[in-house]
């Protein structure tokens, strides 16, 4: 889902969408940041900090490595901080990995905190105090995130008309793997939270 | 009552855009593949060989490789076997991108100056020309000792016979071997180089955890000069909660 800087600087449509994607990210963090109050700061940093060292736990999932993403996490956590936390963790990761690019930070950052913004507006501030509602919604949140960041990926990358149908059968069962895992480890943090901290769930930064 | 209501057409609502996106996400042919992707190549003789791989190592099946000459023009695009590793003639000389793409919009690239034709001959030829016998044991060793005669007017001139084109001699075969090493060497090093590092993972929470403290201290200057305004966030926070 790291859209690399190749693959955009070919085209001119792929320029339009580094600029949207810049111009989205900016506005997504400068919106977010002026909500932001004071006491989630540390929550926004303990996230973007999961998000960027949970990239580097490489899990095999059949003939290719994944790792986990956690933006739904992130969304019900942060709402729409998700933005500034996510911006900084894909810079530190384009920084010490090399991965994604620099030139495409702005639209990762949209393709992946977008998402968990929906997310949130889906399934945030959980309400019912049922296990099994806190539970689905969770693994909701974990699996939708996932899809529309992949969604959105796919998207930018059939409009810049890259011809890349080699994979399609592996890339639907990694795909479908990867957002069921992060359904489960999503809807486990969720029901975890909800039992020992429940006001973390209710980010008030994106109501 | 309500609330109950709500968390139904919710639950409706998540599962239409769900399925809405898995469509969208289909037609697309994305994917997820949340990780690294590496790229290597190498000359050997007239033919340019090597890996797209994973950050640790395991190839990239089936990954597309597109060679651009110093023009940026496209000469070639290739598919990687199995094991990620490709092979192609390039058919022109010079510096050459290669640009190794997974459909998920990974990508890598790397630059390679390769030899002409005739260096790359000359220098495969050069090991062939002085072997002065075909394989003779005795002719062997007075090559190897630098201070015979033979040997001198083998290493200055073509003089020798032309015989050993066909079968490769030691000396050819060393270095030979000596290039697959170093191939594999080179390989082993950007291998471990792409690794992720504990350190690097460390140093990259410190970093963010050190932009939440600047967060922070922004934050702090901000309320103290709007003069306390907020003294009980909590509150505010629930008050405006409840206005959404």
């Amino acid at each position: 889902m790291h859209l690399n800087d190749v693959v955009l600087s070919v085209s001119p449509t792929g320029l339009g969408i580094m600029a949207a994607g810049w111009l989205g990210a900016a506005a997504g963090v400068g919106w977010s940041l002026r909500r932001l109050d004071y006491e989630r700061i540390p929550l926004v940093g303990v996230m973007s900090a999961v998000f960027f060292a949970v990239s580097a736990v490489q899990i095999p999932l059949g003939p290719v490595a994944v790792h986990l993403v956690l933006n739904g996490l992130m969304g019900l956590l942060l709402g729409a901080a998700a933005f500034p936390a996510i911006m900084i963790a894909l810079l530190l990761q384009w920084l010490f990995f090399g991965e994604g690019g620099i030139t495409t930070l702005g639209i990762n950052t949209v393709n992946m905190a977008l998402p968990a913004v929906v997310v949130y507006r889906l399934f945030g501030g959980v309400r019912s105090a049922r296990p099994a509602a806190v539970w689905w919604s969770g693994f909701g949140a974990g699996f939708v995130s996932i899809v529309l960041s992949a969604a959105l990926t796919g998207l930018c990358i059939f409009a810049v008309g890259r011809n890349l149908q080699g994979l399609s059968v592996l890339v639907w069962i990694t795909d479908g793997g990867l957002a069921f895992g992060e359904g489960l480890v999503t809807a486990a943090a969720v029901a975890f939270l909800h039992q020992v901290r429940p006001e973390a769930l209710r980010p008030a930064a994106a109501s | 009552m309500n609330q109950s209501r709500r968390c139904v057409l919710r639950r409706v609502c998540a599962a239409r855009a769900a399925a809405f996106f898995f469509a969208c996400a289909m037609l697309c042919n994305s994917t997820a593949y949340a990780h690294s992707l590496y790229i290597f190549a190498t000359q050997r003789g007239d033919q340019v060989e090597g890996k797209v791989y994973f950050r640790g190592g395991s190839g990239a099946a089936g990954a597309k490789v597109e060679v651009y000459d110093a023009d940026g023009a496209k000469r070639h695009e290739l598919t990687c076997d199995e094991e990620g590793r490709f092979r192609f003639q390039p058919g022109f000389s010079g510096k050459m991108r290669l640009v190794g793409i997974l459909e998920d919009g990974h990508a890598t690239e790397y630059e390679l100056e390769t030899m002409t034709a005739e260096t790359g001959d000359a220098a495969s030829e050069t090991p062939n020309r002085a072997a002065p016998g075909d394989g003779d044991p005795p002719n062997d060793s007075v090559r190897r000792d630098p201070q015979s005669g033979p040997a001198l007017t083998a290493e200055t001139g073509p003089t020798a016979t032309g015989e050993s084109i066909g079968e490769p001699s030691p000396l050819a075969a060393a270095i030979e071997r000596l290039r697959d090493e170093v191939i594999r060497l080179r390989e082993d090093i950007q291998t471990s180089r792409s690794r992720a590092e504990w350190r690097d993972v460390l140093g990259g929470i410190g970093y963010i955890f050190g932009l939440t403290g600047i967060a922070f201290y922004l934050s702090a200057r901000r309320r103290a000069s709007r003069g306390e305004a907020k003294n009980h966030p909590p509150a505010a926070e629930r008050a405006r909660g409840g206005a959404s």
